[in-house]
Formats: structure tokens, sequence, C-alpha cells
């Protein structure tokens, strides 16, 4: 771990975490072979996100996942029993997709007492287990009876399901991967209240990192979101005053203060008491402060905790309570979808519903600006104008990821495994 | 006797209803890239000085108990929200820059 507060002044983020100030080779962003390198570099030995538990709120729900980098679908389910598992998204008969509707290589989510393949009718149950077995005396042995959904590795942290497809199982468990800091570091922040569930997709010709870098640094904002965040504390550039940048391993977090509580830059605002970094109509949950691994400063002026997990993975709690993931799916070199889940405490009327809504629209909004520069950044730097960019000392955590990016490329070539 | 399309006070609304009567973000958002500056002003002039009315009116009644007229009442606030945003922030339909709205999968309605 090595953590910081601001540094000294005269001092640099970038030399208190030892990092080269030398400017950072385009090649993992624009590269067909360095992406096909990631998949088994920097993917296949770790925990990916794949949702939470109250996606699945119900014995019956299920859901599937593409994690089109490994080339896998899975499945994630409640069964009868309450129990969460995750399934590969196959038949064990001749490999058909299990869940899935109409086009094959869409999501698809649901509720039901049973799973059956469309192509022969076998039939299982949410825990995996055969429960309906077609043409029985024509199956050899016990091939049949032995049918059952192909696990997959999993584990969940707050209610934050994570899956491992690495051959041969997990190598490391997920508090390994997470690490001591966030493992009981978010103790005590209430999850279990963030029900009220938003959830948005979106495609972009760029690569998966370009939007991974864009969650980490604000230095964008004050030009990205000039519109939406005219009039306050970010117009003379310096953006939101950010307290504490943390590098525990190989992620990162960064914690920030929060907007006047009564300032509104815009009428709709007022009157719905929404706003893009958060509903203010008095609330479900009203923190004074986060957990010690959400904010190390322990701050009663928090306005945000930015969390980066490693690979892919941007986990967001804003003031005064409510969660945002971000899931950047890599799809190829120059293509990728980006997933929004905004996790709100449930509304109890209409004003307290209305300011969710209101939040969650402006924020889809400053997530879009973001989001829309995407391919004009990947064109930019496929034109291999110039072969390198350099960060300010604002970007160092977009130095560090690239830097760790590289080196578990370059790791893999060698025939090293990751610690 | 037929039941009316809004609750009797915000009557006069009715001439929204046709358009902005939409289920969910993406038809609301899709109606919004789609409307002229103008007609998303107009439709933005004539809500904001109801929305307090609207919030005391509608906050009376649990989500179970609202009628069919307060549900449309609730759905043209709903839709009003990212026109605000278009007219107050963007001063135009789309988010500069942007060819593309995301696909929102999941949503609370009423």
């Amino acid at each position: 771990m090595s953590s910081s507060l601001k540094p000294a002044p005269g001092q640099r983020w970038t030399d208190k975490f030892n990092l080269s100030h030398d400017p950072i080779s385009l090649e993992d962003t624009v590269s067909p072979a360095f992406f096909e390198l990631e998949r088994e570099a920097v993917f296949r030995p770790n925990w990916l996100y794949v949702g939470r538990e109250i996606d699945v709120p119900r014995p019956g729900d299920y859901f599937t996942k593409e994690i089109e980098v490994l080339n896998a679908s899975v499945l994630v389910t409640r069964d009868k029993s309450n129990k969460i598992n995750v399934f590969h998204n196959v038949c064990p008969h001749r490999g058909n997709k299990l869940a899935w509707d109409t086009y094959a290589e869409r999501e698809v989510a649901g509720h039901c007492s049973r799973l059956v393949c469309k192509f022969h009718g076998i039939g299982f149950g949410l825990d995996g287990k055969l429960e309906m077995l077609t043409d029985k005396n024509s199956w050899l042995g016990k091939q049949g009876t032995n049918l059952h959904l192909g696990p997959v590795a999993f584990e969940i942290w707050n209610g934050f399901i994570f899956v491992n497809l690495d051959r041969g199982g997990p190598k490391q468990t997920l508090r390994q991967y997470l690490g001591e800091h966030f493992w009981n570091g978010f103790e005590g922040y209430p999850f279990e209240l963030m029900t009220e569930r938003y959830s948005a997709r979106a495609y972009a010709k760029a690569n998966w990192k370009a939007m991974v870098d864009g969650f980490s640094e604000i230095y964008h904002a004050a030009t990205t979101h000039a519109a939406p965040f005219k009039g306050s504390p970010m117009d003379d550039n310096s953006t939101f005053p950010i307290d504490y940048i943390g590098i525990e391993g190989l992620h990162y977090q960064y914690v920030t203060q929060r907007y006047p509580v009564d300032h509104y830059n815009f009428d709709y605002e007022r009157l719905t008491q929404g706003f893009g970094t958060g509903p203010r109509y008095p609330y479900g949950v009203d923190l004074k402060k986060l957990p010690k691994g959400a904010d190390p400063l322990q701050m009663e002026a928090w306005g945000t905790s930015s969390n980066t997990f490693w690979p892919n993975l941007f986990l967001q709690i804003y003031h005064p309570g409510y969660l945002v993931t971000y899931l950047m799916c890599p799809l190829a070199h120059n293509q990728m979808r980006f997933e929004i889940e905004i996790y709100m405490t449930k509304s109890r009327n209409f004003s307290e519903l209305l300011s969710h809504k209101a939040s969650v629209s402006m924020f889809l909004e400053a997530a879009l600006q973001d989001f829309s520069l995407l391919e004009a950044q990947q064109a930019g730097l496929e034109t291999r104008a110039f072969a390198t960019y350099p960060l300010t000392d604002e970007e160092v955590c977009v130095r560090h990821f690239h830097k760790n990016i590289q080196a578990a490329v370059e790791n893999f070539k060698k025939g090293i495994r990751p610690a | 006797m037929t039941e009316p399309e809004l609750p009797e006070q915000f009557s006069e609304l009715r001439r929204f209803l046709a358009k902005w009567d939409l289920p969910g973000t993406n038809e609301r958002y899709a109606m919004r890239l789609s409307s002229p500056i103008a007609e998303l002003q107009e439709f933005h002039d004539a809500l904001l000085p109801k929305i307090p009315a609207i919030k005391q009116y509608l906050d009376a009644r649990a989500f179970d108990d609202y009628s069919n007229a307060d549900l449309r009442l609730s759905r043209l606030v709903f839709a009003w929200v990212p026109v605000a945003e278009a007219v107050e922030v963007f001063k135009q339909p789309r988010v500069p820059h942007s060819k593309m709205y995301w696909d929102v999968k999941v949503e609370p309605e009423i």
C-alpha cells in the first residue's frame, strides 16, 4: 500500500507514488495484438465484477453477463432456497446457450422456476441441478442423469458479486485480491438499503481503458462538464478539490469534498431538488462519515469516494448516500460496452422519486459527455500522429493504471504470474 | 362518468399528454432528441411554475393509491426533467458532441 495525503507544497503526487514523469506509450490502447494479450494477462487471472445480489432480489430471479474478453457467458441466479449461484450459461448437452433471447450475444434477465434449453428441452433448476431430462431412455449410461450446469467460481463482497475464470480455479481469494484496505474497509456502509436500481448501457468504438481513464482524473471536468456544472467551484478550472489519492496495490481511490448542499445551478434542479452529484430531498440515508476504507481521511465534508478496482470496475459513493458502479467491458481493441448502475434508497413519495430521477437524469447526461468523447479519442490515437502522450500530476492515477496494464502484459509474455 | 385525463387543477396540461405521456426514459429521451428546441421550451415553461403544486398534490397520496390521472401527471413531470436539461443546461435537444444516448434497462416507475 502506498497511500497519500496531498503532497507538500512543491511536491508532486507523481513523485510521492514513485512514478516516472515520462510520457506514456499509446500502444496499449490502439494495438489489436496488445488487446489479445490483455485477455489472458489482465482479465484471466482476476476477479471480475458481474453485478449485485440486489439485482436478483427474489428466488427465481436470474441475469446473464457476457464477458466477451474471455469468451464467457455466465448466469447468475437466486435459487429456490434463496442462495446465489453462478454458472456457465451453457447447456451441458450440446452447448447451446441456456438463457438468451433472439440475439445470442445479448444479455438477458428474468424470473422463472426452471431454465429450459431451447434445443432439446432439457430443464435445470436455478441451483444448476437437472430437473427435466427429455428422451430419457436414449441417454447412454448416466450421461443424461449426470447433467449439471457448469459452476463458475464466485465470491461476494458487501453484496457485490465477483467471478473468477482462471484456468484451474482462482489463484487468490477475493479478499487477497481486494486487499485488507478494502476488504473490511467499507463495513458500516448501508449497502442493504440501496435497492432502487437504475441500469443503463451504451457502446462505443473505443478501447475500454479510455473510459477507465475517464474516471481516473477530474482535470477534464471543468471542460467536459462545463455546461451542467457552470457557476460551480469548478469555474476556475481547479475542478473538485481532491483531498486524498490512495494507491492500494493495483487498485486506487480518491476522495473529494462536496458542493454546498443548497447550491443549485438551474431552475429544474432547485424545483426537483436533484443535482448531478446527488438528490437533495430529505433522504433515506445521510452518512456523516464514510467507513475508513472508503475515506481514510474521515472527512465530515466528504462528497465522493471514487474507487477503481483492477481491472475494469469503478465504484463511487456519493453524499448523502448512494452508489454508482461503472463497468468497462472490452469487446475489441477499439470496441467497448459501458455499463452504469445507480443504486439509491427506495423512494417513499413522489418528491423523493422525482429528486432521484432528476439526479440520475443529469448524472447520465454528464456520463454521456465523457462517453461521447471516446470515439474521437480512439480515432485520434489511432492516427499515431504522436507515439506517446504526456500526463499531468493530477492525472497520476491514469499513469499508474497504464503502467500496471503494460507491466501485466510484459510479465505475461515472460511467463511471470501476477503476484 | 368518464375519468379525467389529469387531476382537475392541472387539466390545462392535457395538451401535452399526446406527446409527453411516455412510459420510460428511453422513450422520453428519444422524444426530446426529435423535438425542435422551441417545442421543448414551451413544454418546459408551461410546467415549471406548476412543479411545486404537483409535488404537493402527489405527495399526499401513496403510490399504490394513484389514479390513472395521477399516473399521467407523474409521467408528464418525469418527461419534463430531460426536457428541462435540454432547455436550461444545453440550450439544444442533444448533449453537445453526442451522437447517442444510453439504453436504460432498469428504472423505477410508479
